[in-house]
C-alpha cells in the first residue's frame, strides 16, 4: 500500500514533465515581441521621449494589397497608411494634399490637371504620372477582376471598358509629361477631389509590378510605398507593423515610428487585451456597451452608414404608399438604438447621415436643413393603416421580413416584429434570417416583401445615398419608379453640377421625395462605433468613407 | 500486412474522391457569390467579374476543370486573399493548429489516463468521485466556455499567461489547456472502465499472490493491458479536438487551420473551402488508418482478423 502511494506521486511527476517538454518544445513561431514599447527612445520623430508606438487590432487578415482589388475596411485602411494617391483624407475628411500639389480644373469641369510633386516609391524610384495611368487603367480592365472599379466609373470611356467595349488604353487618364496627370470625364463631378483619395485610385509603378508578376503584393516584400508607413512584418492571419517611411515626402509631420497591428476576430478577446494595456484601442459590440458605458475611455462614433427597412413595391400589400407609411411610423426606433443595438447608433428618420455632407454655401449639415422626415408614432401608423386596408379591401396582411442570421440581428428582427403586430392591427409578420451573400441574391432578384438591409457611401457627397433609387437602379430593386426623382438626380449630375446650392438643393428634395412622400424605405438607425481609446493616444482621425482612420498626424503623449 | 496497408491506402483514395466530389457539389448548391464586394456590385458587374474566374460555366464543367487541377496537386487560387495560392495558405496555417491539436493531445491523454488509474485503483473512495466529477465537467462544458474563463480569470485577472497572440511557447498554454480538458475528459473515463475490468481478471489475481508489489502489478500488468483500446479512442478524439480548436483558436487569436476553415465557408471562397475540407479529411483518415495499423501491430489477435479481411 505504501509504495503504491510513491507510485501515484512518481506518475504525477512524471506526466507534469512530460506536459512541461511538450510545451517547451512547441515555441516555434517566435516573431517580434509583442510590446513594442521598448527601444526608440532616443529618436527626435516625437514630441516627447515617449515611444511613439501605437497597438492596435484589427477583425481580419489582409485580404489584398493590390490597390485596384481592395473591398473591405481592413485593406482600404492598411493600403491608406502605406501608401498615397493624388489627395489623402484629413481631419474632418477634407482631402488635403497628396502625390498632387495642387491641381487645375477646365472649364467645363471635366478635365483635371493634376501636378505631382516630387516624391518616390520605398525602393527609390520616383513616383510619376504613369504610374497612376498604370494603376486607373488596370482597375478598369476587366480582366483585372476589380471588385470597385465602377467607383473609376465618372472617368471618360470607364464604363465602357469595364463592360470590354473598349480598351483599358482609351480610358480617360494621361500622363502629359513625368509630373503632369490629365484626366478626363463623362461628366463634372463635383466631388472628384474627394474621390481621388479612395483605394481604388492609388498609383502602382508598373515596372516594379511587372518585374513581381504573380508574386506582387502578396507580401509585405513584394509591394512598394509611397505612403506615411511602410509594412513590414506582414504575418498572414497573426498581424502586421507599420513602420514610419522616412522617405515619405512629408515624413516630419509623421510622429508615430511604429503601429503594431494584431488580428482578433473575438471583441471579447479584444476587451481583455484592452484590460491588461496590450492594446490601445478596442471597439465594443453591444454586450459590452453596458459594462464599459460609464468607463472615461469609452468614446461613441457616428458612422454615416444606415439601415432602413427596404420595401418591395411589386408586393401587392406595399403597393400602396398607405401601407408603407404605416409601417414607417409603426416602429419605436428609440428602444430599437437604445435596448437593442446599444452603441450610439442613432434612430433615423431620415436616410442622408447626419455628419456626413453640408450646405456648400451656408455649411449647414444635410440633416439639419431636411430634418426628420417622418415621425414614429402609433396613431398616425394606425390612421395610415386603416386607409391603406380599405384601398387594398383586405382585413389581414402578411409579410415577410428578410434579415440577417446574426444574433443582433435576429433580436433586431424580432423587436420588429413585435412592434410592426402590436401597432398595425391585422398585420402577421414572418421572419427568414439568412447568411448575408444569401440575403444580396434574394434582393437582387427581388423575393422579399421587407428586408433589413443597410448602405455605407463610397465617396463624400449625398448622392451616394440618392443616386441608388433611381428607376431600375442597379440597387434599387424595390420597383420605386418616380419621374421626378429621376429628374431630380439627373439635372444634379448633369446641368446643377456648376452650381453646388442648386445642386444641394435638389438631392434635398430627392430626399423628401423618398422619405416624406413616396415612403419607399422605413428608416431604422444610423449607425455607430463603441470604442474604448488610451487617453494618451492623440490626434486620430476617424473618417466616414474609405478608410477608417487617418493616422499619419497621430501621435502618443504620456 | 503490406497487402492490407496497400488495400486501405487504395480506399483511402477512393475515400477522399467521394467527398471531393460531394464538398463541390455541396458547396455550389450553397447561396451567395464569393465576391466579397457584391453588395456594392450591380448584377451586370457582378457577371464581368463572375465570368473573369470562370464560374459563370456549368457546375459540371467547373467541376471537371477543378478534379483535373486537383489530380495534379493543383488546389486553386483564393478568393477572399486575392491571388494567394491555396496550398501555402493551408501550410501556413497548419503550424500553430498541429502544435495545439499535438501539445492538448499528449498533455490531455496523460493527465486523463493518470486520472483514470488514480479512480480505478482507488475505487469508489473520494479520490475516485472526484476525478470521476473532473471528467464529467470536462466532457459536458464545451472547450470555448473554458477558454474564455482561462482567459479572463488567468490572462486578465491572474495575469499568469497572455490573454492572446502567438508569439512563443507561453502563449501556447491557455489554448492547449482549453482543448485539453476534452481529451482528459474522455482518456480518464474510458481509462478508468478499461482498468477496473483489467484489474479483475483472474492474471492480476495471480500476480498479486505471487507476491508481485502493489506498483507492478498496476503498472506491468494492468496499465499495459488497459490501454490497448484506448488507442481506439485517439480517432475520435482527434475529430473532437478539431471541432475544438475551431472556436479555441478565434478566442486566443491563434492563426490556425480551424478559424480559416469557417472563414472561408462563409465568404464562399470556394477553393479554400475546397481545399481545408480535402486536408482536414485527409488527415482524419489518415488519422483512423494509422490506429487500424498501430492496433494490430499491438495486438496479434486483430491483426490475424485484419489479415483475413
Amino acid at each position: 500500500m505504501r509504495k503504491s502511494k510513491w507510485s501515484l506521486l512518481l506518475t504525477l511527476t512524471l506526466v507534469l514533465s512530460m506536459f512541461l517538454a511538450a510545451c517547451s518544445g512547441g515555441g516555434g513561431n517566435n516573431g517580434g515581441s509583442s510590446d513594442g514599447k521598448s527601444g526608440d527612445d532616443g529618436k527626435d520623430g516625437g514630441n516627447t521621449d515617449v515611444p511613439q508606438v501605437l497597438n492596435i487590432l484589427e477583425s481580419a487578415e489582409i485580404p489584398t494589397m493590390d490597390s485596384v482589388m481592395g473591398t473591405d475596411a481592413v485593406a482600404f485602411q492598411v493600403m491608406a497608411e502605406t501608401m498615397e494617391g493624388l489627395y489623402r483624407l484629413g481631419e474632418n475628411m477634407e482631402p488635403v494634399e497628396g502625390m498632387a500639389e495642387k491641381h487645375e480644373v477646365s472649364k467645363d469641369e471635366k478635365t483635371y490637371t493634376f501636378h505631382l510633386r516630387d516624391a518616390q516609391w520605398s525602393n527609390g524610384t520616383p513616383v510619376t504620372a504613369d504610374d497612376f495611368v498604370y494603376a486607373w487603367r488596370k482597375a478598369v480592365d476587366p480582366d483585372t477582376g476589380s471588385q470597385y472599379n465602377f467607383i473609376l466609373g465618372d472617368l471618360k470611356n470607364a464604363n465602357a471598358i469595364m463592360a470590354g467595349e473598349m480598351e483599358p488604353e482609351e480610358l480617360g487618364v494621361e500622363a502629359v509629361d513625368e509630373k503632369t496627370l490629365k484626366v478626363e470625364l463623362e461628366q463634372p463631378v463635383p466631388y472628384f477631389i474627394s474621390l481621388t483619395t479612395f483605394a481604388t485610385f492609388l498609383p502602382q509603378n508598373e515596372e516594379f509590378v511587372e518585374e513581381q508578376g504573380d508574386q506582387y503584393a502578396l507580401e509585405d516584400e513584394n509591394l512598394i510605398y509611397n505612403g506615411p508607413f511602410t509594412l513590414t512584418d506582414w504575418k498572414h492571419e497573426e498581424g502586421w507593423v507599420l513602420k514610419k517611411n522616412p522617405d515619405y515626402w512629408d515624413a516630419e509631420t509623421v510622429k508615430l515610428d511604429e503601429i503594431n497591428v494584431n488580428v482578433v476576430k473575438e471583441t471579447a478577446t479584444g476587451v481583455n487585451l484592452y484590460e491588461t494595456g496590450k492594446i490601445d484601442r478596442v471597439g465594443l459590440s453591444s454586450e459590452f456597451v453596458n459594462k464599459y458605458k460609464e468607463h472615461e475611455d469609452y468614446k461613441t462614433f457616428e458612422e454615416p452608414v444606415m439601415f432602413y427597412l427596404k420595401m418591395n413595391q411589386e408586393r401587392e400589400d406595399l403597393a400602396n404608399v398607405h401601407i408603407r407609411k404605416a409601417i414607417q411610423a409603426a416602429i419605436n426606433k428609440e428602444d430599437l438604438v437604445n435596448v437593442i443595438l446599444n452603441n450610439g447608433s442613432l434612430a433615423a428618420n431620415y436616410f442622408v447621415p447626419k455628419g456626413f455632407v453640408t450646405h456648400p454655401e451656408t455649411g449647414e449639415d444635410f440633416r439639419e436643413i431636411n430634418g426628420d422626415l417622418i415621425k414614429s408614432d402609433p396613431e398616425v401608423a394606425k390612421e395610415h393603416w386603416e386607409k391603406g386596408l380599405e384601398e387594398l379591401g383586405k382585413e389581414e396582411i402578411t409579410l415577410e421580413i428578410l434579415g440577417g442570421d446574426t444574433e443582433v440581428a435576429k433580436k433586431m428582427d424580432e423587436y420588429l416584429k413585435n412592434q410592426l403586430e402590436t401597432n398595425l392591427p391585422g398585420l402577421k409578420i414572418e421572419l427568414k434570417g439568412v447568411p448575408f451573400q444569401q440575403r444580396l441574391e434574394l434582393d437582387e432578384a427581388m423575393d422579399y416583401d421587407l428586408q433589413n438591409a443597410g448602405w455605407g457611401p463610397d465617396y463624400a457627397d449625398a448622392m451616394t445615398f440618392i443616386d441608388m433609387w433611381v428607376t431600375d437602379g442597379g440597387h434599387n430593386k424595390t420597383g420605386f419608379s418616380n419621374e421626378k426623382y429621376d429628374k431630380l438626380v439627373k439635372d444634379a449630375k448633369t446641368t446643377l453640377t456648376s452650381d453646388p446650392a442648386k445642386r444641394f438643393e435638389a438631392m434635398l428634395e430627392a430626399e423628401k421625395l423618398l422619405i416624406e412622400e413616396e415612403a419607399v424605405l422605413a428608416p431604422l438607425y444610423q449607425r455607430a462605433r463603441a470604442q474604448l481609446w488610451k487617453p494618451y493616444v492623440k490626434n486620430v482621425y476617424q473618417n466616414s468613407f474609405g478608410p477608417d482612420y487617418s493616422y499619419k498626424w497621430a501621435y502618443i503623449e504620456k | 500486412m503490406k497487402g492490407y496497408i496497400l488495400k486501405r491506402v487504395l480506399y483511402m483514395f477512393i475515400t477522399l474522391f467521394l467527398i471531393a466530389s460531394a464538398t463541390f457539389f455541396l458547396m455550389k448548391i450553397m447561396p451567395g457569390t464569393p465576391l466579397s464586394n457584391a453588395a456594392k456590385l450591380t448584377a451586370e458587374q457582378e457577371a464581368i467579374i463572375l465570368e473573369k474566374y470562370g464560374l459563370n460555366d456549368p457546375v459540371p464543367v467547373q467541376y471537371v476543370k477543378y478534379m483535373a487541377n486537383l489530380a495534379v496537386g493543383d488546389l486553386g487560387i483564393s478568393f477572399q486573399y486575392d491571388g494567394r495560392n491555396v496550398t501555402s495558405l493551408i501550410m501556413s496555417r497548419i503550424g500553430p493548429s498541429a502544435q495545439l491539436g499535438l501539445q492538448s493531445m499528449i498533455f490531455g491523454s496523460i493527465f486523463g489516463i493518470l486520472l483514470g488509474i488514480i479512480s480505478a485503483i482507488r475505487y469508489n473512495t473520494i479520490w475516485d468521485y472526484g476525478a470521476t466529477f473532473v471528467a464529467v465537467i470536462g466532457k459536458s462544458i464545451p472547450s470555448f466556455v473554458f477558454a474564455a474563463l482561462l482567459q479572463y480569470y488567468v490572462g486578465v485577472k491572474l495575469q499568469w499567461f497572455p490573454v492572446a497572440f502567438w508569439e512563443g511557447w507561453e502563449y501556447s498554454v491557455m489554448p492547449t489547456i482549453a482543448l485539453a480538458v476534452f481529451v482528459v475528459a474522455v482518456s480518464a473515463r474510458f481509462t478508468r472502465t478499461e482498468m477496473l475490468e483489467v484489474m479483475s481478471q483472474d492474471f492480476i489475481t495471480t500476480a498479486r499472490a505471487k507476491g508481485v508489489s502493489g506498483f507492478a502489478v498496476v503498472f506491468k500488468h494492468g496499465i499495459r493491458n488497459a490501454m490497448i483500446p484506448l488507442i481506439t479512442i485517439l480517432g475520435p478524439l482527434a475529430v473532437g479536438l478539431m471541432t475544438g480548436t475551431l472556436v479555441v483558436e478565434k478566442i486566443f487569436a491563434v492563426p490556425g487551420l480551424g478559424e480559416q476553415f469557417v472563414r472561408s465557408i462563409t465568404t464562399n471562397d470556394y477553393p479554400v473551402i475546397m481545399g481545408t475540407t480535402l486536408f482536414f479529411s485527409f488527415f482524419l483518415i489518415l488519422v483512423i488508418l494509422i490506429v487500424d495499423i498501430l492496433y494490430g501491430v499491438i495486438d496479434p489477435r486483430i491483426r490475424l482478423a485484419g489479415g483475413k479481411d
